[in-house]
């Protein structure tokens, strides 16, 4: 039987291709990672990737490879435009979903004087420090302005239990406000779980609330960063988390790492101190540079690179734990895989463009201050107000979100226009983050040869991607961490 | 504009027919963080002269990367360029008020 | 293998047999305003005034128009739907009531022209196929629950279609369609509009797809343009709230792709109802070209794991049809549907000894030499692990096209 359409009438010839939107970077030897306007990636050779450009390419498998990941298309198509923009409006779609994460700074006392921590620390005794329920009650009206769907709010401080009281009435006066809304609510109290009772764990079982805490890793190295009376940090951390997850259940308690000089060695202890208490996910943090950390001698500074290894071994542990059964998650690499495999937003808002500040997350701090994320406010700690959007005693809704303090960094440090992000090839995976290269450059958009928040970020992203074309195992485990 | 004193730049030229002032420029920014790029015209050249920030850094490789970097910024624009009309268009899409089904034009 | 046709005797016809199609029905029913063939068995009471009667017994005879069963159609039942040539020589079974999914052939014209196509397109008026639904599904019995709709490409008659659509909707609402359709004629809006605006309770379009680029999937159906028109029907499908079933029928050519094609899907068309791997029946056009198309399964396991893995984790619904279960991947078998239809299946001597030959839908019987060098009887697995979901079976529209039916129907009527 002859076949009325040949093969090769349905290949591509030469230079009968037009390029889509695509940006290249250098990859490992003489490698081009080739990404298109929504993050989807191909490997090619230099010389193939040239010849794509100047239209003498001849491998059809090439051709066919970039014409399904959209990079190019045959003149006249319309379909590849199509399938982008939509996949970009999907990518987009959270965007008019301001604001999900709000931040109650209920009190700034606390008994731990943790050697990195960012907020002022008071002895537990002063209760000047203490938001008052009037701060609260306007700072919930400000909640309920935002049009997201889904409204998370979380208590901080210092230790927000020593303020439990204003908690507890916070969650029920939102609940009861909500009636009018029908958001979805969903609470969370960021503690360090030495103040943990029962009446904290029957309120949290009972009002949905759930808990997030602290662990740097084994006890050495918590307790090395971690300093309270008693120098029990670290076990009382263990304590309360055992105590969540055998009263309320395994999820109701999730735990975050903060990373110092002294972890950069320790990235297999710090992932076994998780896995021993049957915590399933690690991630994986720099360490910031904002206040006591940078006030302290320089801030405990360590270079980007050294970072990076200790990066990569945990990441590669986590790897191995799961090639040998154990699910593990590497939330870092789970947030941008998701940004490299789906059109989904994975809500984290210290990674995204347009900045997370404002839209993505507001801070209402104990004395009413409204901050454009919590980096901002450590800022402000340290005299520098420039993400001090307003107050909630003296400030509407639209003086914070519409206001010059807001709208400039949101809008100079948009990646798609930034200087070198603009062309980035990892920019779909990336964000602005305009309160780093404010603090540490002093410009909302920053240099980004000379960011440190760019050279980790490309570090991490080179990293996942070496071990998706390197590594079958972990380029599923990775695709399966995206769809999560 | 060039520093008086301090230690000697390693020059470089490029033809102003092959290379655009943009693509050089953009060249000097993603290389700031190893040198510093003073930026001259001479005739039909653009004279270029490299500061390192490192005093013991390899002057032959400077010259390496600024020019690898001044290829590939080139490269960047042509792509750009070629591929603008099309970026818009998909932008124009996504951003459209009728969703995509909605258009009455048939495929093709 | 059941037969679905077969020649009949004739016994005190009164001139020549009209309707020409009939549900069939036991003693136990009274005639009615529908034409009901009643099967009457020996030395039973026969309820009189049936416009036709059935019997497989030599010595019963009947108060009317009879026909005499051969014993190939002796597996006829009340609830099957039967359609009788004038003569009332020839008798083909049209709907079986006790059959896990039942087809209607709407027409043989198609404008695409796969490489593998089961059912070769054939350039002539055959709208009486379109009428020959239509009096069948004015004529399902109770027990119908699902009801498949195939071709050739049934929106080549947009008209026609949609009024059989709003017919199903009306005369049959509780019965799920699902619509066999290279998705092409949905890339003009107005008739995805026409499509969608009937309301089927429920119904499913079943759109085959093969490579995630037109190149490839243009030379596999053999139309230029084609990837284009399917998935832009497609979109304008999913735009519509439309469901929407993806096929694949893993050939020699899509082997290669078909992880790619899987990571397409999850990307581009992430929305769809179902992904459904096929496996290649060796009829039709995949005969002449099976040099090209023919691929054993057991050559094709890791690139099916990989996809069905791909798809899965990216909560795609996936299913795979047509799979002997001892070629498959054993951690498939939880994907795999039993789906060789009744009428067509078949064991081989070695399956006697199969442990799981029971959730096993058996071969093709339109194989003939292009069966897997795999293939083996499981003796040493347990039926209870990881069995394929027998419940798919019984839910799950067909897969496959009722050759056979119409073409015999298509001689004894024609």
């Amino acid at each position: 039987m002859t076949a009325r359409l040949s093969r090769e009438s349905t290949t591509v010839a030469p230079g009968r291709w037009q390029l889509l939107p695509m940006r290249f970077h250098r990859f490992d030897g003489d490698c081009i990672l080739l990404t298109n306007l929504v993050g989807e990636h191909v490997f090619l050779p230099e010389k193939e990737f040239l010849a794509v450009v100047d239209g003498s390419c001849a491998d059809q498998h090439v051709l066919a490879e970039l014409r399904a990941k959209h990079l190019i298309q045959l003149p006249g198509e319309r379909l590849p435009a199509e399938l982008l923009a939509i996949k970009l409006r999907t990518r987009l779609r959270r965007l008019p979903d301001s604001t999900g994460l709000h931040m109650f700074v209920v009190t700034l006392r606390c008994e731990h004087t943790c050697r990195y921590c960012q907020v002022s620390r008071q002895s537990s005794a002063k209760s000047e420090y203490d938001m008052s329920q009037d701060a609260a009650q306007r700072s919930l009206e400000l909640v309920f302005r935002s049009p997201s769907p889904h409204l998370k709010l979380e208590f901080q401080g210092g230790e927000p239990l020593l303020n439990f009281p204003l908690v507890k009435w916070i969650v029920a006066e939102a609940k009861r406000m909500n009636q009018a809304y029908g958001k979805r609510l969903a609470f969370v109290i960021a503690t360090n779980l030495a103040l943990l009772d029962d009446e904290v764990l029957e309120f949290c079982g009972r009002e949905d609330v759930y808990l997030s805490t602290s662990l740097d890793g084994p006890a050495d190295l918590h307790n090395g960063n971690r300093r309270r009376p008693g120098q029990d940090s670290w076990e009382q951390t263990v304590a309360g988390i055992r105590r969540i997850q055998d009263s309320l259940g395994p999820d109701r308690v999730s735990a975050l790492m903060t990373t110092t000089e002294a972890s950069l060695d320790r990235a297999h202890d710090i992932i076994d101190a998780y896995a021993d208490l049957g915590l399933r996910r690690v991630f994986l943090r720099p360490i910031s540079p904002y206040g006591f950390a940078i006030r302290r001698r320089g801030g405990g500074g360590y270079d980007v690179e050294r970072w990076l290894e200790f990066y990569q071994a945990g990441l590669d542990y986590i790897i191995d734990l799961n090639r040998r059964g154990v699910p593990m998650v590497e939330t870092y690499a789970a947030i941008i895989a998701k940004k490299m495999f789906t059109n989904d937003d994975p809500g984290y808002v210290d990674l995204t463009s347009p900045a997370g500040i404002g839209l993505g997350a507001l801070v209402y701090n104990y004395d009413g201050d409204v901050y454009a994320s919590d980096e901002g406010r450590m800022l402000a700690e340290m005299k520098d107000h420039t993400f001090r959007l307003g107050n909630v005693h003296t400030s509407s809704y639209e003086d914070i979100m519409l206001g010059e303090q807001l709208l400039q960094p949101l809008e100079q440090s948009l990646t798609l226009s930034a200087p070198m992000c603009s062309t980035c090839a990892f920019e779909p995976y990336c964000g602005a983050d305009p309160v780093f290269h404010h603090a540490t450059m002093n410009d909302f958009v920053g240099q980004k040869a000379m960011s440190a928040f760019c050279q980790r970020n490309m570090g991490v992203f080179t990293a996942l991607f070496r071990r998706v074309r390197n590594d079958s195992f972990a380029k599923e485990l990775f695709w399966n961490w995206a769809q999560q | 504009m060039t520093a008086e004193q301090g230690v000697d730049g390693t020059a470089v030229t490029f033809d102003r027919m092959t290379v655009d002032l943009d693509a050089l420029q953009r060249a000097a920014y993603a290389v700031a963080d190893v040198m510093t790029v003073d930026i001259a015209v001479g005739g039909d050249k653009y004279l270029c002269t490299l500061f390192p920030r490192d005093s013991a850094a390899d002057r032959d490789e400077l010259a390496h990367r600024i020019r690898s970097e001044v290829i590939d910024q080139t490269l960047r624009a042509r792509i750009a360029a070629q591929t603008e009309p099309l970026r818009n268009l998909i932008f124009a899409l996504a951003f459209s008020q009728t969703g995509l089904a909605d258009t009455e034009t048939p495929s093709q | 293998m059941m037969k679905m046709s077969g020649r009949t005797r004739p016994d005190g016809l009164p001139g020549e047999l009209d309707p020409d199609i009939w549900r069939v029905c036991g003693p136990d029913e009274n005639p009615a305003n529908l034409p009901l063939a009643c099967l009457v068995s020996d030395q039973q009471a026969i309820p009189p005034g049936h416009q036709l009667y059935l019997t497989r017994d030599p010595d019963t005879h009947a108060p009317g128009a009879l026909l005499r069963l051969p014993p190939e159609l002796t597996h006829l039942a009340p609830g099957d739907i039967i359609g009788t040539s004038s003569d009332g020589r020839r008798v083909s079974v049209l709907w079986k009531s006790t059959a896990t999914h039942n087809s209607l052939l709407l027409t043989e014209q198609c404008d695409n022209y796969c490489l593998m196509c089961s059912q070769p397109p054939k350039d002539r008026d055959d709208s009486w196929l379109f009428d020959r639904a239509r009096q069948i599904v004015s004529l399902l019995p109770p027990s119908a629950t699902s009801l498949g709709l195939t071709g050739g490409e049934p929106t080549l008659h947009a008209d026609a279609l949609i009024s059989l659509l709003e017919h199903c909707r009306d005369t049959a609402p509780r019965v799920q369609l699902h619509l066999l359709s290279n998705g092409r004629r949905f890339a003009d809006v107005g008739f995805a509009r026409r499509y969608a605006q009937i309301d089927n309770a429920d119904i499913m379009v079943g759109i085959p797809l093969y490579a995630p680029e037109p190149g490839l999937h243009d030379y596999i159906v053999q139309a230029r343009g084609a990837f284009d028109e399917t998935v832009h029907g497609i979109l304008n499908l999913a735009a519509l709230s439309q469901r929407v079933e993806i096929r694949i029928v893993i050939q020699r050519h899509t082997v290669p792709v078909l992880q790619d094609l899987a990571v397409f899907i999850a990307s581009n068309l992430p929305f769809v109802d179902q992904v459904a791997l096929m496996g290649l029946e060796m009829t039709g056009l995949a005969r002449p070209n099976s040099a090209e198309v023919w691929i054993d399964p057991a050559d094709y396991q890791p690139e099916l794991t990989s996809a069905v893995r791909t798809l899965a984790s990216a909560h795609i619904t996936t299913r795979i049809y047509n799979h002997q279960l001892c070629v498959l991947n054993e951690q498939l078998w939880p994907y795999a549907v039993r789906s060789i239809s009744d009428w067509k299946n078949d064991y081989l001597d070695l399956c006697q000894a199969c442990s799981v030959r029971e959730i096993c839908g058996g071969i093709f019987t339109t194989s003939g030499s292009r069966l897997s060098r795999d293939l083996h009887a499981i003796t040493t697995h347990s039926q209870q692990a990881a069995a394929p979901d027998s419940t798919l079976a019984a839910a799950s529209v067909m897969p496959g096209r009722p050759v056979a039916l119409a073409a015999e129907h298509t001689s004894a009527v024609g």
